[in-house]
């Protein structure tokens, strides 16, 4: 009977001691590296990992269905990356591998130009194992390899030709490389003393941290970012002030007709970082006044959603049609609206700063 | 290329262009004592929109232009013998353009050369017939100031060695004839986005050049134990005496200084106390003194807080939180700063006497301001007038 209690009391005060310690910060940190960051860089990897394997089948025997299952196994891994594109911080930021996982904006026909010229060079270095690290990164990562697979001029499927065999090399070389950086980038996060521990011992100051606020800081700046990056790269620089001015050639993803569907997955993962349990919206709640602002966020989330699926066409071609290119518009609008309210109403309520200044190194 | 530009630098030239800028601000201040407008002050923000722009604006609130920038500009360079001021990228852009402050318009855009980015400081020689912008030539690492004669087109006539890694901010010192150059000493390419390659070996400095020849003409680097303190911003008063602002890129539990004082002789390391140091957060974003040269402001942008510093003292006398506050420069009189923030603030403070005056700048509100505010020290044209 003794030792049963005594028992109780021990699982009791074992439960209890790390929620009791940890602050709304800690928990903040830890759920949304636990449930939003750590499965963002795993699907990123699994799914890098699928793209090679499938290019590898696909290069022994290239063939029209198989080009489909490749550009399917394209899709699902540009949908990982997009889902943890917004996470700026950590390994991805001190690797400096975003440029080689996806050159963008890139000059006026850099991946074109570029990938011809390595076609045309054949060399076999190039698309050996490894042979991508350090070169051009117009050539590393997902634009080099969408062009690859969806531009029919850059790897024509049928007659088999030595410069054909090598664009489909240097694809999986792409893929390779591309699973290369998403493995490591995993094992820089959950590895042993890895970034998840730097996160969760935040608390007390560490390395890299003085306390949980600044980790806190990192993720509300990954959600501000997702929206910025959305407003000022994705969609300005290809809408253009008027129809006739729209350069849908500037957009991500243009080729593969996901510009749109990287921006919903760079938004639920904003909406995640706000709404997982213990996050931002929590927070926010618990303040004074907080709960319709709360609310309103919530909505304005919703709103967004609702307007990209309500956009018909791939983007690249919407910009060009009067009635789908005002729902772009509006999209742009909402997304103003969202980004103001985070960096001077949600931000300030929850007293962190979303800092246009405090970049590293300027 | 050094050895080419060297023809194009005669000291007589750089005499007379010192004095004539230091009748500018005489003229200034005699039109600030007269109850004038005050300096023109100028700086980079973005606007609800999200556009980049370049604004001038007087303290009494009246916004004179707002220029489109082709992407987010830093700071800034007044060329001291006319109404031009030109506006770099910040790094790793590659452009630059040149304003008249007078007129509010663009004049023309600068491109830097190919293998080169600016790192969005520059400055103009005293006669201002050069202007000299900090560079990172990225094939190599190391890092240049590109030399541009303003007086043809803003061509690019030379280089010179920065003698270091990651040049940030470079100023002219008094003699008009050397330049000192805040090597941060951090090594990035632009394929590498803006990650930091060598942290491990990094060796910053405040390296001393004589713009006529390209040679270092003497450098000083934080002590050997704090490698990692990158000297990043640099200010230089009448008196030769530089002061530095620097960024730890070490561990967060260490305590170093954040500011230093460089008069020649050894580099002199300032710390506030304990809560303020910490409140710097390790990093500094800009550097500068007042009129008198006997004050110096200090920006902590992550820790959204200013430090105001007696240079002789070594002393912190006053500091101020403003969120993602970085901006800073002289007043329009001695004793004064003008400070900026993230969410529009202009702040005129007299860290002496503790006053805080708030300006509200016309069509600024609540959007960001950018790293960097310069003061146009040029007389306003209707004051000439009534002189």
């Amino acid at each position: 009977m003794l030792a049963r209690w005594l028992g109780t009391l021990l699982l009791l005060v074992l439960s209890a001691t790390p929620s009791q310690a940890e602050t709304p910060f800690e928990r903040l940190d830890r759920e949304l590296t636990d449930r939003v960051v750590i499965p963002g860089y795993q699907r990123f990897a699994a799914t890098t990992a699928a793209l090679q394997s499938t290019l590898d089948a696909f290069c022994a025997a290239p063939a029209p269905a198989s080009l489909a299952v490749a550009k399917a196994a394209f899709v699902q891994a540009m949908d990982a990356w997009q889902r943890v594109q917004p996470i700026g911080f950590g390994p991805i930021r001190t690797s400096g591998s975003v440029s080689a996982i996806q050159l963008f904006p890139y000059g006026r026909d850099a991946i074109t130009r570029q990938v011809n010229e390595a076609v045309a060079a054949m060399d076999p270095a190039l698309v050996a194992q490894g042979g991508l690290a350090g070169k051009s990164v117009a050539l590393t990562g997902f634009p080099a390899l969408e062009r690859l697979l969806y531009d029919d001029d850059a790897m024509p499927i049928g007659a088999r030709t030595p410069s054909t065999d090598y664009a489909c090399a240097l694809s999986l070389a792409v893929a390779r490389n591309l699973a290369g950086i998403a493995a490591s980038i995993l094992e820089q996060w959950q590895g042993p003393d890895g970034y998840r521990q730097v996160v969760l011992t935040a608390g007390d100051g560490n390395e890299v941290y003085y306390d949980a606020a600044e980790v806190a800081g990192d993720f509300i700046q990954s959600l501000h970012a997702a929206l910025d990056v959305a407003i000022a790269v994705k969609l300005e620089q290809a809408i253009g002030p008027s129809l006739d001015k729209a350069r849908p050639k500037r957009l991500e993803s243009w080729r593969s007709k996901l510009s749109l569907a990287n921006m919903r997955a760079n938004f639920e993962t904003a909406q995640a970082l706000y709404m997982t349990e213990g996050s931002f919206s929590d927070l926010l709640v618990a303040r004074e006044n907080g709960a319709a602002l709360d609310r309103a966020t919530r909505e304005r989330f919703a709103g967004l959603f609702t307007l990209i699926d309500s956009i018909g066409g791939p983007l690249v071609v919407a910009l060009k049609r009067p009635d789908e290119r005002v729902k772009v518009e509006q999209l742009l609008i909402e997304l103003k609206a969202l980004r103001k309210s985070l960096r001077l109403e949600i931000a300030p309520a929850l007293d962190l700063v979303i800092g246009f200044n405090a970049t590293d190194g300027d | 290329m050094t050895a080419r530009s060297n023809a194009d630098f005669g000291r007589r030239s750089f005499l007379v262009g010192a004095a004539g800028s230091l009748l500018v601000g005489f003229g200034l201040r005699a039109a600030a004592a007269r109850g004038g407008p005050g300096p023109l002050y100028i700086a980079c923000r973005v606007d609800e929109d999200g556009r980049f722009l370049t604004t001038g604006f007087r303290a009494d609130g009246e916004r004179l232009f707002d220029l489109p920038l082709p992407g987010r500009g830093h700071d800034l360079a007044l060329r001291p013998d006319g109404p031009e001021c030109v506006v770099f990228a910040r790094r790793p852009g590659t452009f630059a353009v040149v304003i008249d402050v007078d007129r509010g318009v663009v004049l023309r855009r600068i491109d830097a050369a190919p293998g080169r980015h600016f790192y969005g400081h520059g400055t103009f020689t005293p006669d201002g017939r050069h202007l000299l912008s900090s560079e990172n030539d990225y094939g190599s690492g190391q890092g240049v100031v590109g030399v541009r004669d303003a007086t043809d087109d803003y061509r690019q006539i030379g280089e010179l060695p920065a003698h270091g890694i990651g040049p940030h901010e470079v100023v002219l010192m008094p003699d008009g004839r050397t330049l000192a150059v805040a090597n941060g000493g951090v090594r990035t390419h632009p394929s590498h986005d803006r990650s930091k390659l060598n942290l491990d070996s990094m060796q910053p400095s405040l390296t001393y050049v004589e713009i006529a020849s390209g040679r270092e003409e003497g450098a000083v680097q934080p002590p050997a134990d704090m490698h990692q303190l990158g000297i990043r911003h640099a200010a230089v008063n009448a008196c030769s005496l530089v002061a530095v602002a620097m960024q730890y890129e070490g561990s967060k539990r260490d305590r170093v200084p954040l500011v230093g004082l460089h008069d020649g002789s050894s580099l002199r390391l300032l710390e506030a106390p304990e809560e303020i140091q910490r409140r710097m957060r390790h990093y500094t974003g800009a550097i500068a003194f007042d009129q008198s040269g006997e004050l110096l402001a200090v920006s902590s942008p992550r820790g959204n807080l200013f430090t105001f510093w007696d240079a002789a003292a070594g002393r912190l006398i006053d500091h101020v939180t403003v969120a993602d506050g970085c901006g800073l420069c002289a007043g329009e009189a001695p004793g004064a700063f003008i400070v900026t923030g993230g969410n529009g603030e202009v702040i005129r403070i007299e860290p002496r006497s503790g006053t805080r005056q708030s300006l509200k700048i016309s069509g600024t509100h609540q959007t960001p301001w950018d790293n960097h505010i310069r003061p146009s020290m040029r007389l306003d044209q209707s004051m000439i007038w009534r002189a």
